[in-house]
């Protein structure tokens, strides 16, 4: 069975602060800290890309884990905003960055906010089935590049982030594993978030509408699923569209908001980077012991799946 | 109950205020009562489900007070 060893991070190396022009954006500092969850987002510094972002987590990983990039049978790359067409895709161009072994796998996933999530499913599996010992899960999506900078629907949201997830096929002892997974795509609301015109365009009250009403259900659904009930669960890492959705999420699941966690302050919606940066911190946390990721946007989609440490 | 009372009483409860809302409320602006964007998003979809209608896109920018929410209800309803 997989377990995620160590995960890796980096943000944009600039800082875009909402609160310096808030008539602009017709918005308010309450709104920001109250809703938002930030008053700035993280931005790609000069000379940053999707690409050097994701050597940067994968060096972040490397530095918290001896010999994380040694032996990698696989990379998965999620992002929807490849630098340069995404050809070549940006597994194969990290592969030589990091100068990966010949015989490692190495494709790109298209999915924005739900795409940790799916990614972990599609490795973990193609790990049991290829036995290979170990895959690289980066995740890189700067959004800033497709934002238009006066869209208050999404230039108050989104930042620029990367993670790098080690996944090794063994049960270590204090690992988290995952699984079962479960997925949802509503597709024939998809126009809520689309691309386009080389913009990106959010259509704020559909995605929340989406959410309010999908990612509670699904959420049940797994743990009805797995035979785990809500108050089993010691943390739930939700995608971080807003403050505001990941508050109205846990209060409709009937969750504390300590189990709840928030982690936008800073940074921003990091897109696909927003669940692997809170685990990271969940990681060196023994007390949380099991916890339900759950990602949900572009699609519209949902994926959710539960993580329990192996026994030590 | 009436449709104004139900509508209060969603807004209430949804919003978790300190102060609740009141019938002297609902023809006041969203943003005069302290309802922002999201807190509004959020009415609408309790209202949708208390009601079983489905509220159109383009009726919502339309919409800046609570009793604009009430009429639309009723033309719904009608």
């Amino acid at each position: 069975m997989a377990c995620i060893r160590e995960i890796g991070t980096a943000t944009g190396a600039e800082v875009l602060d909402n609160s310096s022009r808030l008539e602009e954006l017709d918005t308010s500092l309450e709104f920001l800290d109250e809703k938002i969850g930030t008053r700035t987002v993280a931005r790609l510094g000069e000379g940053q890309t999707a690409l050097s972002l994701a050597i940067e987590a994968c060096r972040d990983l490397e530095a918290r884990c001896a010999g994380a990039l040694d032996a990698v049978g696989a990379v998965l790359f999620c992002t929807q905003t490849p630098d340069d067409g995404g050809i070549p895709h940006l597994s194969a161009r990290l592969h030589r960055e990091l100068d990966l072994d010949r015989d490692c796998g190495c494709f790109d996933v298209s999915l924005g906010c739900s795409g940790f999530v799916h990614s972990l499913a599609i490795l973990s599996a193609m790990m049991q089935a290829q036995q290979f010992s170990r895959a690289l899960l980066v995740t890189s999506d700067p959004y800033s590049r497709i934002i238009e900078p006066h869209d208050r629907n999404t230039v108050l949201l989104f930042g620029d982030a990367a993670s790098a997830t080690l996944l090794v096929n063994e049960s270590i002892p204090g690992c988290f594993s995952p699984g079962p997974f479960s997925f949802c795509t509503l597709s024939a609301q998809g126009e809520a978030i689309s691309n386009t015109t080389g913009t990106l365009r959010m259509n704020g009250r559909g995605v929340f509408d989406f959410a309010v009403r999908t990612v509670p259900a699904e959420i049940r659904k797994l743990l009805r699923d797995s035979g785990v009930g809500k108050d089993e669960v010691d943390v739930f890492l939700l995608h971080q569209g807003s403050q505001f959705i990941v508050q109205q999420l846990g209060r409709a699941l009937g969750i504390p908001p300590g189990r709840v966690r928030l982690g936008l302050d800073g940074i921003g919606n990091t897109v696909s980077s927003s669940i692997p940066i809170l685990l990271k911190d969940v990681l060196g946390q023994p007390g949380c012991r099991t916890a339900i990721l759950c990602g949900f946007g572009v699609g519209l989609s949902v994926a959710t799946t539960l993580l329990k440490r192996n026994t030590i | 109950m009436t449709t104004n009372e139900r509508l209060l009483a969603i807004a209430n409860e949804k919003l978790d205020r300190d102060t609740p809302l009141t019938d002297e409320d609902l023809p006041k602006k969203l943003k005069d009562v302290g309802i922002d964007s999201l807190d509004f998003m959020l009415v609408l979809v309790a209202v949708q489900e208390e009601f079983s209608i489905s509220i159109p896109d383009e009726k919502v920018p339309e919409m800046e007070s609570l009793a604009e929410v009430a009429a639309l209800l009723g033309e719904v309803k009608n």
